[in-house]
């Protein structure tokens, strides 16, 4: 049996920048509303917190920032990822150090692996950390996929709680939870995906709209850990519009796009992410129309 | 004292009685993650004994995370006709039931008889006076009383030992540090939720957008137990301090968890400290729980908000895992000297939270140890 890490939603949430920094201020405001929205846990510094393009410093102190002002309210799960095994490490162990309750490590992109090197680059972190690793799959973004058989290896070692499952495949999804239950824990990595997850047994979400509709997101989970899938489905349908409309153009781009319309002022966006085009941002307006958000 | 460092290395066995209850469903989230606890027995009425907890607990389940898988499959035991088998199994209890006020009584008087300490919830045995209530930061001390206790009973292992009522834990806290400026008289009105009653807003409904002026026997208990908890050992008794006089009034208002409280405090003539002062001693107040860096003892255990609009029930009640007490708006008042509000996460700092601080008191400090196996 592993206790989940969290159950619900979790924000990946954005960090929002001035011109040659973090803004620290507008952090603890979000991060307020998300507790304030029910969210679960906070997710920082993951992609949608564009960790791609934050030094090992910036990335440490925004990990630590948090941590230190989310103070136990709810959980704060630390993205750590790198496709350098040792970077990795070193993000880990410094976000440790921080008082992070978690950790999330996507598969090595771009370099990508084997199934054993992914096994290897896994146990390597989870043998020098005793904070809980969720492992996160997303092919789309980092060209490789887990397997099965990975994951029911990877299951084994006590430090990994279970994966963010942002594949889309449902038939490995599924046979995952099969076969390993309560003894590794699935969450959705896809905001359109939620429901059908939790009908089989993932435990929430990692979710990108949930930066901007947190009290939506969380209902949808709370329904569905309650079982009123009737419930949690109309919701999910309800806001599939905006959620699709936030992936229009390459995530976190919508996302943070959306905050600042909605006046949150969270910044520019880090190059090579640039301004949305006209014509999706009138589409991702015309969304937060019709789903009440502006 | 026990070292600290070597508790972890076998777990103490908990059993929990009254495990289908709110505060039980807090109690088993805390000690399936607890580093030095483990669940051995859950114990219920005769309706629910004999069946597997996840069957008896579905529909019922009020907590944000799942039931534990482990605890799901357990049988649940007679909390009363199964009390000697339950003995064997466990190093310590959790009691939080549902009966009348001399049945709990009798029950955890029995369990400790049977030489289990009871770490309990219920109200039953706060007027006893041998029995020590204790907000850890506030009145370790009092767990000494526990020896006069045994005698009574005629144990040499068990005991009773109770935390205070919910609604005291979110104003005496603050009040503690500022006692030796001799306060004199404090009005306190409390605005608890409704998990505090057992109900979320799914099975309350009549909460929503409402607010009930009564909480049965809660402004007896909010007037009277802070005087024991701010009491003295004498004789093999816990006597209660003779100040200050408190009248408050407490209402039950529509927010799952979180108990405020807007505080009015007189001190004595001439004593009154300044506002600075007052900030200086919440700031710095910490007890044996951070000395002994028990588990669930939170770093900074009251935290004060300059934010005029903190604390809030939403956003601040988790402060530290719930463990934290928050205060905000400390001003000057035109009828008493000071005013302030506070806020205490009422099931966990307020009740199972703070009965697994004390545990891990009683632990540290050798009063439960570890049965034979």
């Amino acid at each position: 049996m592993k206790t989940p890490v969290f159950s619900g939603s979790s924000v990946a949430i954005v960090t929002p920048f001035t011109e040659n920094g973090v803004n620290f201020g507008k952090l603890e405001e979000l991060i307020d509303e998300q507790i304030a929205g029910g969210t679960a846990a906070i997710t920082i510094c993951g992609t949608t917190g564009e960790c791609s393009t934050q030094s090992l410093e910036e990335h440490a102190s925004v990990v630590d920032h948090c941590v230190k002002y989310v103070n136990g309210r709810i959980k704060v799960i630390a993205g750590t990822s790198s496709n350098d095994t040792l970077a990795a490490l070193q993000l880990s162990q410094k976000a440790e150090k921080s008082g992070a309750d978690a950790l999330l490590l996507v598969t090595p992109y771009y370099n990508k692996t084997t199934q054993k090197g992914l096994i290897a680059h896994y146990t390597y972190i989870a043998d020098r950390v005793s904070l809980p690793i969720i492992l996160y799959n997303v092919p789309s973004r980092t060209g490789l996929s887990f397997t099965l058989e990975t994951y029911q290896e990877l299951a084994k070692h006590p430090n990994i709680n279970g994966v963010k499952e942002a594949s889309g495949n449902f038939a490995l999804l599924s046979s995952t939870i099969a076969s390993l239950g309560d003894n590794f824990n699935v969450w959705s990595g896809n905001d359109n995906e939620i429901v059908p997850a939790m009908s089989l047994g993932a435990k929430g979400v990692i979710s990108v709209a949930a930066n901007v509709i947190p009290q939506q997101i969380a209902r949808i989970t709370e329904y569905a850990l309650a079982g009123d899938f009737k419930k949690a489905a109309e919701l999910q349908l309800r806001y599939l519009d905006l959620i699709n409309s936030l992936f229009i153009e390459v995530n976190p781009i919508p996302i943070k796009s959306a905050l600042n319309i909605m006046g949150r002022e969270v910044g520019p966006l880090r190059l090579p992410l640039c301004e949305m085009s006209d014509s999706n941002l009138e589409k991702l307006k015309d969304s937060m129309r019709k789903s009440g958000i502006l | 004292m026990q070292n600290i460092a070597n508790i972890s290395n076998t777990k103490y066995r908990v059993g929990i009685i009254g495990a289908t209850g709110m505060v039980g469903q807090r109690f088993i989230t805390l000690c399936a993650a607890h580093p030095w606890f483990e669940i051995a027995a859950l114990a219920a009425s005769s309706r629910s004994a004999g069946k597997k907890y996840g069957e008896v607990i579905a529909g019922r389940w009020k907590m944000s995370a799942p039931v534990p898988s482990a605890v799901a499959d357990m049988t649940i035991y007679d909390a009363e006709a199964d009390k000697e088998k339950i003995a064997e199994l466990v190093d310590f209890v959790f009691c939080a039931v549902d009966m009348k006020k001399d049945e709990i009584k009798r029950l955890e008087e029995d369990y400790a008889r049977l030489e289990v300490p009871v770490v309990s919830n219920n109200s039953a045995h706060r007027w006893t006076a041998d029995v020590p209530m204790v907000v850890p930061e506030i009145n370790p001390e009092h767990i000494e009383i526990i020896e006069a206790q045994r005698k009574r009973l005629g144990t040499k292992r068990g005991f009773i030992a109770v935390k205070s009522n919910c609604s005291i834990q979110s104003y005496v806290p603050l009040l503690s540090p500022l006692r030796e400026f001799g306060i004199e008289n404090v009005l306190v009105c409390t605005y608890q939720a409704i998990s505090g009653a057992g109900k979320t807003f799914a099975d309350w409904p009549e909460m929503v957008d409402n607010v009930i002026p009564l909480i049965p026997g809660e402004e007896e208990k909010s007037e009277q137990e802070p005087l024991k908890v701010w009491g003295e050992i004498k004789n093999g008794a816990i006597v209660p301090a003779d100040a200050p006089g408190i009248t408050t009034q407490c209402l039950r208002v529509p927010v799952a968890d979180g108990h405020f409280a807007a505080v009015f405090v007189k001190f004595a003539e001439g004593k009154k400290p300044e506002i600075s002062e007052i900030l200086r001693r919440w700031a710095e107040f910490s007890g044996e729980p951070q000395k002994l860096g028990l588990p669930s003892a939170p770093k900074q255990f009251l935290h004060y908000f300059e934010e005029e609009n903190r604390p809030q029930s939403r956003l601040d009640r988790d402060l530290e895992n719930g463990m934290t007490v928050s205060a905000g708006r400390l001003r000057p008042d035109t009828q008493y000297d000071y005013k302030f509000v506070a806020l205490s996460h009422n099931t966990l700092r307020g009740a199972a939270g703070g009965a697994v601080l004390l545990a891990e008191l009683l632990c540290a400090k050798d009063y439960i140890t570890q049965n034979q196996r």
